[in-house]
């Protein structure tokens, strides 16, 4: 497959990727964006820089949760109206996917993402781009999994964007399902009997208030070996690990046995950093155990910073590693919710460019 | 000192009662353990608890010493050494990076038209090879910056100090030169087109280039004078100086840009870049506007017997009033408040908690 | 490790020795209780941290012969834990009866219920999912134990000759491999991103049929390491974990199949209580629960068996301390002063209130005696009911409340109109212990007085459950390890106990964090104030106090369609011990619903742990605290 590799990935932040966007994909033939519609401003940025062009097919995934503060629905629904008006009513399309079940409250978003994507997909398009500003990790990785097969076989360029503000805007508080979950296509043999024989190392995102989903995702593993929790450092709060350090003290020294020369670091907001901290584990672990018949996967859970575990989603596909998580069942708010829709330039914003025509016979590095 | 016995004396020193113990018990032997312990100012059977009692008990009342207390708990920004060696493993990205955006600028090119361009990609690889890395002090830990970047840059393009002798350079040219053959650009000139001038931390800019006097100082200016008689047969004729920091603060950031500008005007032979693995957000300084109580405690601790002819007068928020609450594991900044770092000079004076290592004395001024 | 009291609960622990080493034989006992069954389906119901997957751990083959092999050089405890394992005969002669394997039944199982086929397909899909893994899992528990599975025998059923060949029942290792193709070729379908549509499942290159557990009778290893020379028969097991993550239609026809008194197996389905989606099952429960006579009717399919019983509570109570020696062992600074023993840490002596509020107290009780409607005799009388050996602050306030309630029954002064909820003892000469309570409950809402201390007390509010009861210990233990730091002694008194309790209270009920957490917040608030309302009437009609919401049982019947939005909401709250449901509870002649709070909200809305207390209402009430 034509596509990003840890030696040569596309990336571009801030001015570099609007730029891209008014020179190539406004200029595409044909562009499908998938987006969501988000809670953050940021979410109305990237379908916004494409609004100039007049060939592109915006399809956006409504995540359905049963308990959502009633102001945020409200807001989400600004948040699409805006879209609706600003992007054009004919090229836009706005599907509704349950994240967990009715009866029960499975997790079912992935699936139900791809299902909905896969419709998509099979048009023809010169370039695919997927927005994860806004989408649960559950829907978008899954769509993104699911794009890149599809864009190999069609040969079309495959983009993910991403944009969010250094600090948090809105208040809000996440509550997390009560089981842990594989992101869909991203289970590998994790759950089957052969994980039995697979030495696992656990390398969870740490994340504020996220100590409930990080506690029942530990069981799922079943005895991982090791556990290296990510720090988000350098960070724009600079104490924001030592702060998460202590939040989950507990964890750290009781339950995982992980001691400071477990941690990693990996930068808030720059996700080619933590695919590259990932990659240089993985490599590790692959030069201890390579020679030896014991298998061993690294298992990775982003959660928290959405910017980052793009990263870790760039080092899961790349290293065909599996992902646990925790979906979000509901929201609430804890603060004001804007009046007005107030589209800015976000603070941090990526652009990174996964598969498709620079990778056919790439030779060049980053 | 038996941990036992300093959070007993700490409960103490800040009449904690049994509550508040189990609290800050907890949260101190995590920091201790996992950054405190490790500062290289320390000593051993000297760590941090030893430290911080005997810092605790210059505060005469308990409001103060609550204060201080809380000051480290919520407000002190401790680096430990494997968060720098992040830093250090960010540098070669930003420099890449850096790279790119200078050769589509020089190509009238956005960047993002430079991939796979051919004539970009290879003006980027060939820089990429004539390019020396050098450190600037021992906290650029040049050798970590080597191990991080094993395999893709050339040991021969690393040196640990900005002072090269003419051996050294003749050294370099001819690996250079090596290199360029064996990569496919045996037609390029064997001189360093960019000097990458790597450093750990700058907070006021002033040590990397000031105006003083009459005259410019500082270590970019000391570096740039001493190389000039070796522009054109090792470096390039308008070579970039591309000075690269692992951390700095948006006061510094800025008044290098500043002082840099000045400088290339006045020195023709270089162009100049700079760039951070990391920028300290200026939410963290402690000044005059931060909690009255803090401000307080600072000034009132203050011992002019710290000053000197370097670090100048009323410095209780540091050189240059940086009013930096960073410590360093390796060391303490000198811009960060003087209550950090400072010792008094008599036994009554103020003590440090992580006491600054004084480099070489150069003519009367601690560097 | 430094404090044990901090890790969660004994699941997390990988290797049978560090598991054993950590169980009692008490929690054990207790879930033994009864004739146990291993002909037939037994439900096991529990909330989170009730200890159900550390007793499936514990079944487990190779765990068990780990404490077969090391019964004889090891302490009490393991020789306890064996002894209760051969009173039930799940031990026999020092040997295991049975092959165990425990099952989680995780997002895998669920999964297959989103699959594009129809039901039939997708439930014999999880069927032969299920004994892929059986038989794969038994094979590696043997293999942990040191069995040598190519010297296995698997016995087949006498009627499964065909089904035998099939599955390679002659072979042991031909039999593993084809269960592992089979597994892997299932598991493929499950997560594929897109799943192979239903026309091609049939041409998938291997059966995905797998039908073992009408196959298999026994297995037959010739040797165990460590534990016998000898051949031993073993009886398949399969503890199917977390069961109540399968879809409610997966669990209704797992259930039913395994209901099928041909199959040879043991089999038990560990479950928390909300997989309770059929009425039928809730209306099973709720017999289980008051079914008094252990191992009834033998002709049942199904047996149910409850983690958290109402009879357990004092039995619970030596549970805890057990656990909490155990613990303590572990930790050098409470080793070191020869501390294993929680109790003599945590003070009983109970504090008095403050003389300025006794003060109070007394005037408020000196008013209430100058009514007209109390004679001096009368006076005399409810004096010499109350106890004798309280402080004189419970003293006086036991003796306010005889005092209302004295006031309350004077026919001629009906200002509170008639009372239908006092206790019917309240004619007693002699004051119950649980009026005792009351007033003390009354003393903590209205002068902070001290409540929750004692060790007693501790365990009783952890409501049965050990990782609750761990929780609340952990609190009090760093609180005696900071004190033992300080030099001070090595003991919390009633008021550093109790606020170091409520404090832990809080701060859970604020970090809980599962779905509908906030509504479920609500409910409990709503409940808690009418709580608080009830105990602080001066009468104490309820005793204790009261620490549940009642409803008609037939509001309950359908809530379902007429509570929609309370059905998921109780279903989380009741799966994280934030309620706990008690359904056709019998009242002065009604049947009633309880709703109990947990014993984390009752300390935290400072309420007794006391049982069929409470106070009436409506679903609609319920409904209307969610909305809010």
């Amino acid at each position: 497959m034509s596509k990003f590799s840890r030696d040569f990935c596309i990336a571009h932040e801030c001015k570099e990727a609007s730029d891209f966007f008014e020179d190539v994909l406004c200029a595409a033939e044909r562009v499908l964006f998938i987006g969501t519609v988000g809670l953050e401003v940021s979410s109305l940025y990237f379908p916004m820089l494409l609004q100039g062009s007049t060939g592109v097919d915006y399809r956006f995934i409504v995540e359905m949760r049963r308990s959502v503060d009633p102001r945020l629905l409200e807001l989400g629904q600004r948040h699409r109206a805006f879209l609706e008006a600003n992007l054009g009513a004919h090229r836009t399309q706005f599907v509704e996917v349950a994240v967990v079940a009715a009866e029960d409250g499975a997790t079912v978003a992935g699936r139900n993402a791809v299902n909905a994507a896969s419709q998509w997909l099979s048009g023809t398009y010169s370039d695919v781009v997927i927005d994860a500003t806004g989408m649960s990790r559950g829907t978008c990785f899954p769509v993104i999994k699911q794009a890149m097969e599809i864009a190999a076989r069609q040969g079309a360029n495959l983009h993910v964007v991403v944009a969010g503000e250094k600090k948090r805007t809105l208040k809000i508080r996440s509550e997390t399902n009560d089981r842990a979950d594989w992101i869909h296509g991203f289970q590998g043999p994790m759950g089957s009997d052969k994980a039995n024989d697979i030495m696992t190392l656990w390398v969870p995102q740490l994340s504020e208030h996220m100590s409930g989903a990080l506690s029942r995702m530990y069981p799922e593993l079943q005895h991982p070996s090791e556990v290296c929790p990510i720090l988000p450092f350098p960070a724009h709060d600079l104490r924001r690990g030592d702060n998460l350090r202590s939040e989950y003290r507990d964890a750290l020294q009781n339950e995982w046995e992980a001691g400071s020369l477990d941690l990693i670091y990996a930068h808030e907001t720059n996700p080619l950093d933590v695919f590259r901290t990932i990659s240089k584990l993985h490599d590790t672990r692959k030069r201890v155990f390579g020679g030896t018949e014991q298998l061993a996967t690294t298992v990775l859970s982003p959660s928290g910073w959405r910017v980052g575990s793009i990263g870790m989603l760039l080092a899961a596909i790349e290293h065909d590693l599996p992902m646990l998580y925790v979906e979000t069942v509901g929201y609430s708010c804890e603060g004001e919710i804007p009046e007005t829709i107030e589209p800015k330039v976000p603070e941090v914003s990526w652009h990174l460019w996964l598969a498709g025509a620079p990778y056919a016979n790439a030779t060049s590095s980053l | 000192m038996k941990k036992q016995l300093a959070l007993h004396l700490l409960s103490q020193l800040l009449e904690w009662d049994t509550n508040e113990s189990t609290a800050e018990f907890d949260w101190l032997r995590m920091m201790v353990e996992a950054k405190f312990d490790h500062y290289q100012g320390y000593t051993p059977g000297e760590r941090f608890y030893v430290h911080f009692i005997h810092w605790l008990r210059q505060f005469s009342t308990l409001e103060e010493r609550r204060v201080a207390y809380e000051f480290v708990k919520s407000r002190l920004i401790f680096i430990s050494q494997r968060e720098m060696h992040h830093l250090v493993s960010l540098t070669y990205p930003v420099i890449q990076r850096a790279t790119r955006r200078c050769i589509a600028d020089e190509l009238g090119l956005k960047v993002h038209e430079t991939w796979l361009h051919p004539q970009a990609e290879s003006q980027i690889a060939e820089s990429s090879i004539r390019t020396l890395y050098v450190g600037l002090s021992d906290g650029a830990r040049i050798d970590v910056f080597r191990r991080e970047n094993e395999g893709v840059i050339s040991n021969e393009q690393v040196v640990a100090s900005s002072e090269i002798t003419l051996k050294k350079w003749v050294d370099l040219k001819d690996e250079l030169r090596k290199l360029l053959d064996t990569r496919g650009y045996a037609s390029s000139e064997a001189t360093f087109k960019r000097i990458c001038l790597i450093d750990d931390f700058t907070a006021s800019g002033s040590t990397m280039v000031r105006y003083k006097d009459n005259e410019w100082k500082g270590k970019l200016h000391r570096f740039c004078n001493a190389s000039l008689p070796y522009v054109e047969e090792f470096i390039a004729k308008r070579a970039l100086i591309h000075v690269h920091h692992y951390l700095g603060t948006e006061k510094a950031k800025a008044k290098i840009d500043e002082l840099v500008s000045a400088y290339a005007n006045q020195v023709g032979d270089f162009q100049f870049l700079m760039t951070f693995s990391h920028v300290l957000s200026g939410d963290v300084v402690v000044d005059d506007a931060a909690d009255e109580k803090l401000v307080s405690l600072i000034k009132k601790h203050y011992d002019k017997s710290i000053e000197n002819s370097h670090l100048g007068v009323d410095v209780w928020y540091g050189y240059g009033q940086c009013g930096l609450p960073v410590v360093l594991d390796h060391n303490s900044p000198n811009n960060s408040i003087a209550l950090i770092w400072a010792r008094g000079e008599h036994a009554d004076a103020m003590r440090p908690l992580f006491p600054r290592k004084q480099r070489h004395v150069q003519h009367g001024q601690s560097v | 490790m430094d404090n044990p009291f901090k890790k969660r609960a004994t699941e997390y622990i990988a290797d049978p020795q560090g598991l054993l080493s950590l169980l009692s034989a008490e929690p054990l006992k207790l879930f033994l209780d009864e004739d146990e069954q291993f002909d037939r389906v037994v439900i096991v119901v529990g909330t989170p941290g009730s200890g159900k997957t550390t007793i499936a751990k514990l079944f487990e083959f190779d765990t068990l012969v780990t404490l077969c092999s090391l019964v004889g050089i090891a302490g009490p405890n393991l020789r306890q834990l064996a002894a209760v394992l051969h009173e039930k005969k799940v031990l026999v002669d020092n040997i295991p009866r049975f092959l165990a394997y425990r099952l989680p039944a995780g997002s895998s199982l669920r999964d297959i219920w989103e699959l594009p086929y129809q039901e039939t397909i997708k439930h014999a899909l999880l069927r032969s999912f299920i004994q892929a893994r059986a038989a794969l899992g038994w094979m590696r528990r043997m293999e942990r134990a040191e069995v040598r599975i190519a010297e296995v025998t698997i016995v087949p059923r006498e009627d499964a000759e065909s089904q035998a060949q099939v599955l390679h029942l002659n072979d042991p290792i031909k039999f593993r491999e084809h269960a592992r193709v089979v597994e892997e070729q299932i598991f493929r379908v499950i997560t594929a991103l897109v799943p192979p549509r239903e026309e091609e499942l049939a041409e998938l290159p291997v059966p995905i049929r797998y039908n073992l557990f009408d196959s298999i009778r026994a297995f037959r290893v010739p040797r165990i390491p460590g534990v016998s020379e000898t051949e031993v028969e073993l009886q398949p097991m399969i503890i199917i974990d977390d069961a109540h993550e399968l879809h409610p239609a997966q669990f209704g026809d797992t259930d039913l199949w395994l209901r099928n008194r041909e199959i040879k197996l043991a089999r038990w389905m560990l479950t928390r209580v909300d997989a309770i989606g059929h009425s039928d099952f809730r209306k099973a429960l709720s017999e289980a629960e008051q079914e008094m006579k252990p191992g009834t009717t033998p002709q049942r399919d199904r047996v149910i068996k409850l983690m958290q019983k109402d009879r357990t509570r004092v039995a619970f109570r030596s549970i805890a301390r057990d656990v909490s020696r155990k613990y303590l062992t572990q930790m050098p600074i409470f080793a070191r002063r020869g501390l294993d023993n929680l109790d003599r840490c945590l003070r009983e002596d109970a504090p008095t209130i403050n003389q300025t509020n006794l003060k109070a107290l007394r005037e408020e009780v000196r008013r209430m005696e100058r009514s007209p409607k109390l004679g001096a005799k009368k006076l005399q009388s409810i004096r010499a009911a109350v106890p004798e050996h309280l402080k004189p602050d419970v003293a006086e306030a036991v003796y306010r409340i005889l005092l209302s309630r004295e006031l309350k029954k004077t026919p001629q002064d009906d200002l509170f109109g008639a009372d239908e909820d006092l206790e019917p003892e309240e004619e007693s000469l002699r004051t119950k212990p649980s009026v005792v309570i009351g007033a003390e409950i009354q003393l903590l809402h209205q002068f902070e007085r001290p409540f929750y201390f004692g060790f007693d007390r501790v365990a009783d509010c952890s409501t049965s459950n050990i990782e609750q009861f761990i929780g609340l210990a952990g609190s009090l233990v760093e609180q005696i390890e900071a004190k033992i730091i300080k030099n001070k002694d090595s003991s919390l008194d009633a008021k550093e106990q109790h606020k170091a309790v409520m404090d832990r209270a809080l701060d859970t009920m604020r970090r809980w964090d599962f779905p509908h957490s906030d509504a479920a917040r609500k409910l409990v608030a709503f409940i808690g104030q009418r709580c608080i309302e009830k105990s602080l009437e001066p009468n104490a009609p309820l005793g204790e106090g009261a620490n549940s919401f009642g409803i008609p049982q037939a509001e309950m019947e359908r809530f379902q369609e007429t509570a929609p939005a309370l059905a998921p909401v109780l279903h989380y709250a009741l799966a994280y011990n934030a309620l706990s449901l008690k359904e056709n509870y019998l009242c002065k002649g009604k049947v009633w619903c309880l709703f109990e709070l947990g014993g984390i909200p009752s300390i935290a809305h400072r309420l007794p742990q006391a049982k069929g207390n409470f106070c009436e209402g409506k679903l609609a009430d319920l409904l209307g605290a969610i909305s809010e």
